[in-house]
């Protein structure tokens, strides 16, 4: 059943309702309904919105040069001892700024010298529902391919 | 089944760049799709899709911003709008100007006469026709006459002169003299191309191989005939001369020695507009007839104006006449067709044809002619050979392309006079614009034309009698007197010309003619014009001075009587205009070694500072004209007559009395 008013309704009941749609999820795919695949819930787009935030650059988004993370700066600097808390830190301040109500309960990142890959692990949960846990992994290769 | 109504969904047009779009996009989504989608964080990825139609709203309206500014000439920034709009406004942008050099022209020719009595034998004068090449070979650069050089001919305006060239062997009587004449040059290198025409084209175009093109000299097609440059294709009538001589016609050409050309208008369907393009070249463009004969005088009439309904409703619909009818006529001239276009012009100019003094030195091609009849042939081309050039001061005026900035001012200049005579000084600019071939105009003055009120019931008589005073109770309104109206339907141009010794004098009647010829395209159809003489008020002037000790008292006269003849030089002298006499009193008081001027004392009743005398003797060789010059003195003022009139010191070397009183 739709609510009676969607823009009044607060996250927790739009969560509940099966037919109300929250956003785009990625990849961007088709959807059941012939449009684009969507999240239903607010911690299911957060995940899209978590990634698309983490892996854009910043200076690429068009009429937003602050939107996006810095990964991709530190990825190429020198894998010293002060590299996971680099990428650590961009990840924070990302979201800090970009995804308020998402809280980041841990993120770990492994640099591996020798594949020359770093496999980032985000666990979060949501401001208003901080009981919802959920994780995003990405697997960033330093050169290659 | 009840039809559910649905309010049509809001589109707000206001926005214009991609914030605007965006927040418009998100809060259409909020109002019209809020189950649908409700993630409006920048890292969502439905963002991505609403930004990039905001992108897109954003790039349309810079180009419908873009193609609007573009539109304006004001604001446009594009040099091919600025050049298209400024061509639609009938400017056409300047590629190039071309330097100008004053040239003086020599020649040597034999003595004529005995004793006292030996003068130039002007028989031997050539005549150097417009068109004539020179060249100023350091700096590569040719020039082209702008008038004519006729040796044997000397006025006011086109003065010849004469120094002994040659002496014989008694040293003393001339054998040869030289003659100077001069004449204004313009820099160009002159091109010719043909172009070949075989079926009609309607509004066909040729483009010129070279440019930037100063002016284009002719345009002649296979058999001959001109075709002659216009404004714009509707324009159907142009200028042309013809000589001033009996055959023409027996009352003006007595006035030939000073008006050798008539101006007349001519009708022609064989005419082509000039377009310049953005890669500096020149398009010309001919019109779409097809007759061979001049058809352009269509008369109005059903069948050549009008639409094609055939009953009488369209006269309710308030249409507009077909103009395709015209396109069937000639009226935007003749499309070449079947005939070959020689084009001749000239290119250059810029800022390097500015070449310095004395360098124009070379003839290059000169036209001349000579009537030889009864005369010595070897003098003939002595003569003729003996012709040099020389350019005494540096060719001025040549300049490159104008700016972008500089065609949108001059376009908004030209589009604002209209090229029509509308206020005063746009008529006697006009006048004065009028080629010295045609007659010399020295002096002009306008005013408006005014008539005496002659109705029903206006007192005719001059004088008002007790009987007439009595008809109207002893009280007569206003406007049953006579008194002069003012005509608004005319202008009165009171003109002046110089004689061979510029001295004012009445225009001749071929001038005159030539005037209202040239004005006819230029005046307003309802602006009658009355060309008149003005009144030459011939004066004399004299003044008193005292002089500083050591200074020597007939060169400080003489510089005194320099500086008045100076203050009236007929060049900066106009009609009407005042005599204010303190003016001519601080003009002697400049001079080194003046040290007071004081009113004279000899018939001067107001004590004037300087006295002006009316000279009118016509024996002496004055006007005629009297003018009571005391009466017309008010506050040290001389005012001119009601009549317009000009105040003219016709004989410096007599009329201005100078007298040193003393020195201290």
């Amino acid at each position: 059943m739709a609510l009676e008013n969607p823009r009044t309704t607060t996250v927790r009941l739009r969560d509940k309702d099966p037919d109300s749609k929250i956003g785009v999820v990625l990849p961007i795919r088709k959807g059941q309904n012939g449009f684009f695949k969507q999240s239903s819930t607010l911690l299911e787009q957060t995940k899209s919105n978590l990634k698309n935030l983490l892996l854009t650059v910043k200076g690429e988004r068009l009429a937003q040069p602050e939107f996006g993370s810095n990964i991709y700066n530190v990825l190429f600097e020198n894998m010293d001892s002060g590299f996971s808390k680099k990428i650590e830190d961009s990840i924070r301040e990302a979201v800090a700024k970009w995804l308020p109500h998402v809280i980041l309960n841990a993120v770990i990142i492994d640099a591996s010298h020798n594949t020359n890959t770093v496999n980032i692990s985000v666990q979060y949960s949501l401001v208003n529902d901080a009981k919802a846990l959920d994780s995003l992994s990405l697997n960033l290769m330093r050169a290659g391919d | 089944m009840a039809s559910v109504k649905t309010r049509p969904k809001q589109v707000n047009y206001l926005s214009k760049n991609f914030t605007g779009f965006k927040s418009d996009l998100m809060e259409f989504a909020k109002t019209y799709f809020p189950t649908s989608y409700a993630d409006f964080n920048e890292s969502s990825p439905g963002m991505m899709f609403i930004e990039m139609a905001s992108y897109v709203g954003d790039v349309l309206s810079f180009y419908i911003d873009e193609q609007f500014r573009e539109s304006l000439l004001v604001y446009a920034e594009e040099r091919k709008t600025i050049f298209d709009i400024a061509q639609s406004y009938g400017y056409k942008p300047i590629m190039a100007a071309p330097a100008v050099a004053n040239i003086d022209f020599f020649q040597t020719v034999p003595a004529t006469g005995t004793g006292a009595n030996v003068k130039p034998d002007y028989r031997y004068g050539h005549l150097v026709k417009i068109g004539s090449t020179i060249e100023s070979e350091e700096y590569s650069r040719t020039f082209r006459t702008l008038s004519e050089v006729d040796f044997k001919h000397s006025s006011s305006m086109d003065n010849t002169n004469a120094d002994i060239y040659e002496l014989d062997e008694d040293g003393v009587t001339p054998t040869k003299y030289l003659l100077k004449k001069s004449c204004k040059a313009v820099s160009g290198t002159e091109k010719t191309e043909t172009f070949e025409f075989t079926t009609a084209v309607a509004y066909d175009q040729i483009k010129l191989g070279h440019g930037p093109v100063l002016e284009i000299l002719s345009v002649k097609d296979s058999d001959g005939n001109d075709w002659y440059e216009v404004e714009s294709l509707a324009q159907d009538i142009i200028y042309d001369d013809v000589v001033n001589d009996a055959e023409f016609d027996e009352n003006l050409a007595a006035y030939n020695e000073t008006t050798p050309y008539i101006l007349k208008l001519i009708r022609t369907q064989k005419r082509y507009k000039t377009k310049i393009d953005i890669d500096k070249r020149t398009i010309l463009q001919f019109g779409s007839g097809t007759a061979t004969s001049a058809d352009e005088e269509v008369i109005p009439n059903p069948t050549t104006v009008g639409n094609s309904f055939t009953n009488s409703n369209y006269l309710n619909n308030n249409s507009a006449l077909d103009p395709a009818n015209f396109l069937t006529t000639s009226v935007y001239g003749s499309a070449p067709t079947q005939t070959t276009l020689t084009v001749v012009y000239t290119i250059g100019g810029g800022i390097e044809s500015n070449v310095p003094s004395n360098t124009i030195t070379t003839k290059r091609s000169l036209i001349t002619s000579i009537n030889s009849s009864g005369l010595d042939s070897a003098l003939v081309r002595e003569s003729f050979r003996s012709i040099a050039v020389n350019n005494p001061v540096p060719a001025t005026g040549g300049r490159g392309e104008e700016s972008l900035k500089e065609i949108k001012e001059n376009t908004r200049q030209y589009f604002q006079a209209q090229n029509r005579s509308v206020s005063k000084e746009d008529y006697i600019t006009r006048i004065y614009n009028l080629p010295p071939k045609f007659g010399n105009i020295a002096k002009v003055y306008i005013t408006q034309d005014d008539q005496i009120n002659a109705g029903e019931g206006v007192i005719q008589e001059q004088t008002i009698t007790q009987q007439t005073l009595d008809e109207f109770g002893g009280e007569i309104p206003i406007s049953k007197v006579q008194q002069r109206m003012p005509n608004p339907m005319a202008l009165n141009f009171y003109v002046l010309g110089f004689n061979h010794n510029k001295k004012l004098t009445a225009v001749n009647q071929a001038t005159k003619r030539n005037i209202k010829t040239y004005l006819g395209p230029y005046r307003i159809l309802t602006d009658a014009v009355n060309l008149k003489d003005a009144y030459v008020i011939n004066i004399g002037v004299r003044f008193s001075i005292y002089v500083k000790k050591g200074f020597n008292k007939q060169e400080v006269i003489l510089k005194a009587i320099n500086n008045v003849r100076d203050y009236f030089d007929p060049d900066k002298w106009q009609i009407n205009q005042p005599i204010i006499l303190a003016d001519i009193a601080y003009e002697i008081s400049l001079v080194d070694g003046v040290n007071n001027v004081v009113p004279p004392v000899a018939n001067n009743p107001s004590g004037n500072l300087v006295v002006v005398d009316n000279k009118f003797n016509q024996a002496n060789g004055y006007s005629g004209n009297i003018y009571d010059i005391q009466s017309a003195t008010k506050n040290g003022i001389v005012y001119p007559s009601l009549d317009p009139a000009i105040f003219e010191l016709k004989f410096p070397e007599i009329d201005i009395v100078g007298k040193v009183l003393g020195d201290y």
